[in-house]
C-alpha cells in the first residue's frame, strides 16, 4: 500500500497552522510579513512615508472609526489544497482586544483548532493532541489575535522600514519590512493605488521549524465599514492553499470560555 | 493527455525533489530514455508500467503510481475486499505463515503458522519471487514486495476461492482450496488524494497485565483509539505496539502517538526538504503511559512506522525488538494525475534525532530476534516472547531502583 501522506499529513499540520492564522489575518485585515528581499526602487527618494503608507492602508479598509467599532467578529470559509485533494471548512471567532480561536474541520482527518485567549495559545489536532505556544510561535500568535491591529501596527512592530516598490500581478505596490517585537520580520505590499494590502511575506516558526509563507489577499469586500479579503491564496514551499470567506458578521457576541485551552 | 502526465511526473521530480542533484542522476537522459516509451505505450497498464519504471531510477521508497482501477473510489466504512485470514513473511526465501487469525477460513482449511506456501492458484512462489530479482531495491523492501504481492493473490473478491499448495510441518505437500470471507475490519475515510485504507486494531493484556497493542496502518481515524488504549493501561508493567507489518501512513501519528508516552517535548527526527525542514515534534499529553514501551518491528515495518520506531529508539523510550525495518522512510504526498492515477512523490528526507538516515537502512532492533519455522510450529511467536520477556525485565529494574535500600 502507499505509504504516503504519512508526511504529506505532517506537512498538512504545518500547513493547517499557517491556514489558521491565515484566515485569522483574514478577517483582522493585516497580518504577517516575512523576509524575502523586495525588489526595491531605485528612487527611494520618491518613496512615500511609513506613516504615509500605513494611513493610507487603514482609510482604505474603512478609517479609524469603523475599525474601532466592532469589537468581535465570526467568520466562516473553505479551503482547498489542490496538489492534494484536500478541502474543508474554517470557522474563525475574534473578539478585541486580542482573542482569536479557528476551527477547521477536514473531511478524513478531524477538526483541527487553535486559539489565543489573551494570555495563552494552543493548538489541538487529532493527531498530535493539544499543546501550549510558546516563543516565537506564542509571539506570532499574539500579533495575529489583536483585533484592531490596522490602527496598532506602530505599537506591534518597533521597526518599520520602506523599502521600496515592486508589482503584485498588474498592480504597482509599495514594499514595507516590519519587525515585531517577539517574531520573524514581515514583508507587506501595499496597493500603490488603493492602498490596500495585496500581498505579505512570513517566516513562521512552530516546534516543526521555520516555513516561508506567501499570501496573496484579494476579494476585498465591505463588512460593516470595514474592507476585508474573502479569498486568501497561501504559497508554501509545497502547496498552495486557497481561503474562501463565504460569511462575516461583526459584534456577535461571543463569550470568552471560547478562546480557552480546551480540556485534555 | 498521457504525454501531458508524463510530464508532469517528470518536472515534478526535477522541480521539487529534495535532492536537485538526484544523486547524481541525469533526469534530462532519463526523459530521453523513457518518453519514447511512454509514447509508444499500447495501454494505461504498459503507460503506468514506464512511469514506474522512470521513477525507478531514482531507487527511492516512495515514488510510485498508482493507477485508476487500483484506488478505491468506495466511502464505505465497510470493507468491499476479501480474504482468507493469513499473515505471511519472507523467511529463508520461503513463503512462510506467521499469523492465522483465529476462526478464519484459513484456520479451518487446516492452515498454520510455520506452513510453506509453494503455489496460490497457478503461481508458484518461486515465479513470484522471481519477478523482483532484477530489482536494486534493499532486501527487505524486496521481501516487502514480494509478501504483499503474494498476499494480492491470495486475498481477493469475497465469495471466492484460492488454491494454496504448501508444504505441512512435516514437509508434506499439501493443497488447500480456501474460500475468502469478506474482511472484518474497517475502512479509514477518504483524506484528500489518499484513498481509504483497510483498519485492523488490536487490543489486549498479556501475561502479568502487559499491554499489547497492534493496529495495520497509521490512520487518523484509528488515533484516538490508541491514545485511549494506551491511556487505558496505566497500571501495566509495560506495553508493547506491534508494528510488524505495518507499512506506514500519515506521519503526523508517529509524534501524536509518541506524545502519549512522554513526559517531555521532544522530537522524532527531521524530514530535510529542497527549500526548508520540519522537525517532527511531539508533546506530552496528558495522563500520559511512562512506563516501559517496545516496539515490535521487522521488514515489513515501513515509513511511519520507522520514523516512530527509530525515533522512540534514540530518545531512549522504547525498546526495538525483532527484525530490521523495511527502510522506505521518506515523506510523501500523493497528487492526482490527468488520467485519474496518483502520483507519490517524497517531498523530502528523514533523519532521526541523531541525524540518522532511514532510507534504504531501516531501524536496526535493539533485541534481534528472527521468526523461525520452527517456533512458529510450536505455535509460539519468538518475537512477542522476547518483547514480553524485555518488558519484564525492565519492570523489574525500575521496582529495583524504586525499592528503598535494605542495607
Amino acid at each position: 500500500m502507499p505509504l504516503p501522506q504519512r508526511i504529506e499529513r505532517k506537512k498538512m499540520k504545518r500547513t493547517l497552522t499557517i491556514l489558521i492564522l491565515c484566515s485569522a489575518i483574514a478577517v483582522a485585515a493585516f497580518a504577517q510579513g516575512g523576509q524575502q528581499k523586495p525588489a526595491t526602487d531605485s528612487k527611494p527618494a520618491a518613496l512615500p512615508t511609513v506613516d504615509q503608507i500605513l494611513d493610507k492602508y487603514v482609510q482604505a479598509i474603512g478609517g479609524k472609526a469603523a475599525i474601532e467599532k466592532q469589537t468581535s467578529r465570526v467568520s466562516k470559509g473553505s479551503f482547498e489544497i489542490p496538489a492534494v485533494g484536500a478541502s474543508g471548512t474554517a470557522e474563525i471567532f475574534e473578539k478585541a482586544p486580542n482573542k482569536t480561536v479557528a476551527i477547521i474541520n477536514i473531511p478524513g482527518f478531524g477538526v483541527v483548532q487553535e486559539g489565543f485567549d489573551g494570555k495563552m495559545a494552543w493548538a489541538q489536532d487529532p493527531q498530535s493532541g493539544l499543546r501550549e505556544k510558546a516563543g516565537a510561535e506564542l509571539g506570532a500568535a499574539k500579533l495575529d489575535s489583536e483585533f484592531h491591529k490596522p490602527i496598532r501596527i506602530k505599537q506591534l512592530y518597533p521597526k518599520i522600514v520602506v523599502k521600496g516598490k515592486d508589482k503584485v500581478g498588474d498592480k504597482d505596490v509599495y514594499v514595507v519590512e516590519a519587525t515585531p517585537a517577539e517574531s520573524s520580520a514581515e514583508t507587506w505590499y501595499f496597493d500603490t493605488q488603493s492602498g490596500l494590502l495585496l500581498r505579505q511575506d512570513s517566516e513562521r516558526e512552530s516546534p516543526q521549524g521555520k516555513q516561508a509563507v506567501q499570501s496573496f489577499l484579494e476579494d476585498y469586500k465591505d463588512v460593516d465599514g470595514v474592507k476585508l479579503p474573502f479569498s486568501i491564496r497561501q504559497v508554501t514551499p509545497q502547496f498552495t492553499i486557497t481561503i474562501k470567506i463565504e460569511d462575516v458578521k461583526s459584534n456577535v457576541p461571543i463569550d470568552d470560555a471560547k478562546f480557552k485551552k480546551p480540556a485534555a | 493527455m498521457r504525454q501531458q502526465t508524463f510530464d508532469i511526473v517528470w518536472r515534478t521530480v526535477k522541480d521539487k525533489h529534495f535532492d536537485p542533484t538526484l544523486g547524481g542522476l541525469d533526469w534530462n537522459k532519463v526523459r530521453e530514455q523513457y518518453e519514447p516509451r511512454a509514447a509508444a505505450a499500447k495501454s494505461d497498464g504498459e503507460f503506468y508500467g514506464v512511469l514506474r519504471q522512470m521513477l525507478g531510477e531514482l531507487h527511492q521508497s516512495h515514488f510510485n503510481i498508482i493507477p485508476p482501477e487500483a484506488i478505491v473510489d468506495d466511502n464505505s466504512a465497510e470493507p468491499k475486499g476479501g480474504a482468507i485470514g493469513i499473515d505471511l513473511r519472507l523467511i529463508d526465501s520461503q513463503a512462510m505463515i506467521t499469523r492465522v487469525q483465529p476462526g478464519s477460513k484459513a484456520a479451518s482449511a487446516g492452515l498454520r503458522p510455520g506452513f510453506i506456501i509453494k503455489k496460490v492458484d497457478d503461481t508458484t512462489v518461486e515465479k513470484v519471487i522471481a519477478l523482483f530479482g532484477k530489482s536494486k531495491e534493499s532486501q527487505p523492501m524486496i521481501s516487502l514486495r514480494i509478501t504483499r504481492t503474494l498476499l494480492g493473490r491470495i486475498n481477493g473478491a469475497p465469495e471466492t476461492t484460492v488454491r494454496i499448495a504448501y508444504l505441512n510441518e512435516r514437509d508434506q505437500p499439501l493443497e488447500a482450496t480456501v474460500p475468502r470471507e469478506r474482511l472484518t475490519g474497517e475502512m479509514s475515510p477518504r483524506f484528500g488524494n489518499f484513498p481509504p485504507q483497510y483498519t485492523e486494531f488490536e487490543t489486549r493484556r498479556l501475561v502479568d497485565g502487559i499491554g499489547y497493542i497492534r493496529f495495520n496502518v497509521f490512520v487518523t481515524f484509528l488515533m484516538d483509539r490508541i491514545r485511549a488504549a494506551i491511556r487505558g493501561m496505566s497500571d501495566a508493567p509495560g506495553i508493547i505496539i506491534d508494528l510488524r507489518g505495518n507499512p506506514g501512513g500519515f506521519g503526523g501519528m508517529a509524534p501524536g502517538i509518541a506524545g502519549v508516552l512522554a513526559k517531555e517535548q521532544s522530537s522524532l527526527g527531521t524530514m530535510t526538504m529542497r527549500k526548508s525542514y520540519q522537525h517532527f515534534p511531539f508533546f506530552p499529553q496528558a495522563n500520559a503511559y511512562l512506563g516501559p514501551v517496545v516496539i515490535l518491528t521487522d521488514g515489513g515495518s515501513g515509513s511511519t512506522s520507522e520514523i516512530f520506531a527509530g525515533g522512540m529508539q534514540e530518545l531512549g523510550r522504547a525498546v526495538v525488538v525483532g527484525e530490521r525495518t523495511a527502510g522506505a522512510a521518506l515523506p510523501s504526498i500523493l497528487e492526482k494525475l490527468p488520467t485519474g492515477a496518483i502520483f507519490q512523490y517524497a517531498i523530502g528526507d528523514f533523519k532521526t534525532p541523531k541525524g540518522t538516515v532511514i532510507e534504504g537502512r531501516g531501524v536496526a532492533p535493539d533485541v534481534d530476534v528472527k521468526l523461525t519455522r520452527r517456533s512458529l510450529l510450536e505455535g509460539r511467536d519468538a518475537q512477542l516472547d522476547a518483547a514480553i520477556e524485555q518488558i519484564k525485565r525492565q519492570s523489574k529494574e525500575r521496582k529495583a531502583i524504586a525499592a528503598p535500600s535494605t542495607n
